[in-house]
Order: C-alpha cells, then structure tokens, then sequence
C-alpha cells in the first residue's frame, strides 16, 4: 500500500514536473514573440516619425520656395514694374516738338530710371545665385556676408576659413545658404552682438562651427522650430550632412554642421 | 481510462499524417529546410507504420529497434536542419561533429548499455537535451539577427518552437523511465499520455512549419 502510495506520488510529481518544463518552454516562446512585437511597435513609430520629419522638411523646403517666389515677385513689381511703369510715361511725353531741353530732361530721367531697373534686376538676380560665388567660391562669399554684416554695425561677425577644397556648385550654393539662414536667425531671434564663423576640412568632411551670444536655442525656441532651422536641416540632409547643437543651454547658440566632400 | 489512452495514443501516432499531407501538398513551393522537414516528417510516418505493422502482425517480440533506429535518423535530420538554418561561424564544423559524436554514442550505447530490443533512454535523452540547446541557439541568433522580425510567415520559428516544447516537456520522463517502467500501469498511463499529448502538439508545429509557402 505504502509502496503503491509512494508510486503514485512520484508519478504525480513527474506530470507536475513536466507540465512545468512545458510551460517553462512554451513561456520562452510567447515572451520571444512578445519581444518580436514590440521591437515591430517601435521599428514602425520610429518609421511614422521619421516620415513625419521628413514631410516636415518637405514642406518646410516648399514653404521656403514659396516665399522666395513671393518675394522675387515683390521685388519685381514694386521695383522693376514700377521703375517701367515712369519710364514708359516719359517715353510717352518725350517729344521733339516739346523742344530740346524738355526733351533732355526727359531722356535724362529715362535713363536713371534704366540704371535704377538694372541694378534692381542685378539684385534680385544676385539673391537667385550670388555672382560672387559663382566668381570667388564658397570662402569668399562667405567672408563678402560677414562684411555686409560688420558694415550694418548691429553686429559683429568673425569669420574664419581654412579650407581649400573645391565643392560641388549645388553644395557650395546649400552651404551659403546656410550662411545666411544661421545669421539671418541670429539678427532675428538672438539678440547676439557677436558672431564666430569657422569653416574648415576635417578629412573628407566639411565643417562649419557657429558660435554668438545671443540668447540661445531653449530661450528662442521659436527659431529651433521654425522655418529657417528647418531649411537648415533640409539642406544639410540632401548634403547627407548632420547638425549638432553643443552648448545648447549655455549663454549663447554653438553649432557643428557637417557633411561629406 | 485504458481505452480512452488507448484512443489518445492511436490519435497522437495517426496525427504525424496532417504534417506529411500539408507537406506534400505543399511540393515545389518548400525551401531546402522545409524539404528536410518533409523527409523528417515522412521517416517519422514510415516509423510509426512500421512499429504498428510489427506490433499488429507479431513479427517480433517488440518493435522497440524499430523506434531506436529512428531516433538516431531522426537526429541526424535534426541535425542537417539546424545546419540550414544556423548561421555561426564553425557551426558546419561544430553540427558535423556533434552528429558524428552521436552516431558513435549511440552504438556504443547499443553494444554496452541498452541493447536493440530494449527502450534506448540514454540516445532519446541526449537527443532531447541537444535539439533543446539547438532551438534556443536558433531563437538567441535570431534576437542578434537586426532587421528581421517578422516570424508568422517564418517556417523555421514553428518548427524551433515544436521542437523546443516537445524536447522540454518530454525530457523529464526520458530521464527517468526506468522509475515510470516500473510506476504503477495507471502513472505509466497518465505519463505516456502526456508524451502523447506533447506528440500532437509537435505535429502541428510541424503542420505549420509546412504550411507556409516560401517559394511562389
């Protein structure tokens, strides 16, 4: 009876034991799938996010299209089609009969009004594809900004270069522009009195660094997410470039932009 | 309760035909470890129809070398599966190894310690205890496998996950099958049943393995 009793125990103890190595098993299992699905939840939010950026820039680069358009359409209706608009009304007066004087008089004004619709169409056409970098390449346009920054005396920018490479037309006009996007914030945003421009090579990298002491990114948040940065970051991506904040709550805005020769 | 096993045992044996139809259903759209699979999945038909036309027409006095034989063929698809399927360095070397090793195991097994006619527990055991450490080599490649993370419409994963809750729930009662021979008929009963059980459900997972089309 003791030995039947004994028997029995230990058969229950085995099913026991082994209904616990099953489920044991089977636990391994559900927590790998369980693993899996969440690896999937995060890889597909990453993916939503990184979509979302992307559309982000997008229509951050079309916003930005969108107003350069607007004001090259300003800029030509307010300058140039006026200007056309009082020279074609001198045309219309300029007559022999008027006598000469008048007539001298008319054609003098007729031809300031050319030189002033020339040298708004020289600027506007300027702003479209800076002749100087076109002329000079990416240093001395660069340095020709930090100049047109000094002379407004707001402002004081240095600007440094060590770099002799040559780029791409298409990566020399994006790396200007981003020039000119990171002062123009500054002036907007920072209330900074001065500003540090270095553009060096580092290997096979360009590098960029921008310092001011201004009131810095967390302070002017407005201008982390605004257009201009964003504009930034699209560029330096078709660069497959990077952007680094460092210092970020510190006094002042120090970056690091990068990207590839 | 003794025909009610009896029933539940004759299931457990016929269920290996549900993996061997889907499989064969299946031909021509299978990958290399899905084909082996099928090969595994045929011996093990052939096995069972075989100990069951011994045992019915009495040719022997058991058909125990029927099932130790298979064991070690079993193992040696086991073997050639997981050589598909994991992708370590040396793993060639170290699988080809292992599957020797254990051929020689099991005839040493056979001529000093159990022989043909009677259950061989040490070859199933290790078996066991191997395929164990094989499937969870195959889930830890997997979770250091970037990128890939879909597993439904991965064979080898229900295949792995068979394979794995079969060798843990059925372990046990090979290690200690000398004590459950000698266990009262109704422990035996209640332990053959839960082998059963585990039988079936490893069938399925082979079903499933089998199932999914990898070539269109």
């Amino acid at each position: 009876m003791d030995t039947n009793q004994e028997l029995g125990d230990w058969g229950d103890v085995m099913l026991t034991a082994m209904a616990a190595m099953l489920l044991l098993a089977s636990a391994i299992v559900f927590i790998f799938i369980a693993y899996q699905k969440r690896l999937m939840r995060q890889q597909k939010e990453h993916q939503q996010k990184e979509n979302e950026y992307q559309q982000q820039l997008l229509r951050a680069s079309l916003l930005s299209q969108e107003k350069e358009r607007n004001r090259i359409g300003k800029d030509l209706h307010d300058e140039v089609g006026a200007v056309l608009t009082t020279a074609k009304l001198y045309f219309r007066h300029m007559n022999i009969e008027a006598g000469a004087a008048k007539f001298d008089e008319l054609k003098a004004k007729t031809l300031g009004l050319m030189d002033e619709t020339m040298t708004s169409i020289r600027r506007v056409s300027h702003d479209l594809r800076p002749v100087v970098l076109e002329r000079l390449g990416l240093v001395e346009a660069i340095g020709n900004v930090a100049d047109q920054v000094n002379d407004s005396g707001e402002i004081q920018l240095d600007f440094d270069a060590s770099f002799e490479a040559t780029l791409a037309k298409e990566d020399q006009l994006n790396w200007y522009r981003i020039v000119q996007e990171l002062i123009t914030n500054t002036l907007k945003h920072a209330q900074a009195k001065n500003i540090y421009l270095k553009l060096l090579e580092e290997d096979d990298t360009v590098c960029l660094l921008y310092k001011d002491d201004g009131i810095g990114l967390k302070a002017g948040s407005e201008m982390q997410a605004g257009l201009g940065m964003r504009n930034i970051e699209s560029r330096l991506k078709l660069m497959h470039g990077h952007l680094e904040i460092i210092e970020k709550d510190k006094k002042g805005l120090h970056m690091k932009l990068t990207s590839k020769k | 309760m003794d025909s009610t096993y009896g029933m539940f045992f004759k299931l457990s044996q016929a269920s290996i035909l549900l993996p061997f139809l889907i499989g064969i259903s299946r031909s021509g759209k299978q990958s290399v470890e899905q084909l082996l699979l099928l090969g595994l999945v045929t011996l093990s038909l052939l096995t069972e129809a075989l100990g069951f036309y011994i045992n019915i027409n009495q040719l022997a006095d058991s058909n125990l070398a029927v099932y130790n034989i298979y064991v070690v063929i079993l193992f040696v698809f086991l073997n050639r599966i997981y050589l598909e399927i994991l992708q370590w360095k040396y793993i060639k070397l170290s699988l080809n190894i292992l599957l020797v090793s254990f051929v020689l195991f099991a005839l040493v097994n056979v001529i000093f310690w159990q022989p043909i006619h009677t259950f061989h527990s040490n070859t199933i055991t290790v078996s066991l205890v191997v395929s164990m450490v094989l499937s969870v080599a195959y889930f830890y490649q997997w979770l250091n496998k970037a990128g890939d993370l879909s597993w439904k419409n991965k064979p080898m994963f229900w295949f792995n996950s068979g394979i794995l809750i079969y060798s843990s729930g059925a372990l046990l009662l090979f290690v200690f099958i000398e004590r459950a021979l000698s266990s009262s008929s109704e422990t035996i009963g209640s332990l053959w049943a839960f082998n059963a059980f585990l039988n079936i459900m490893l069938n399925c997972f082979y079903t499933l393995s089998l199932w999914i089309r990898t070539k269109s």
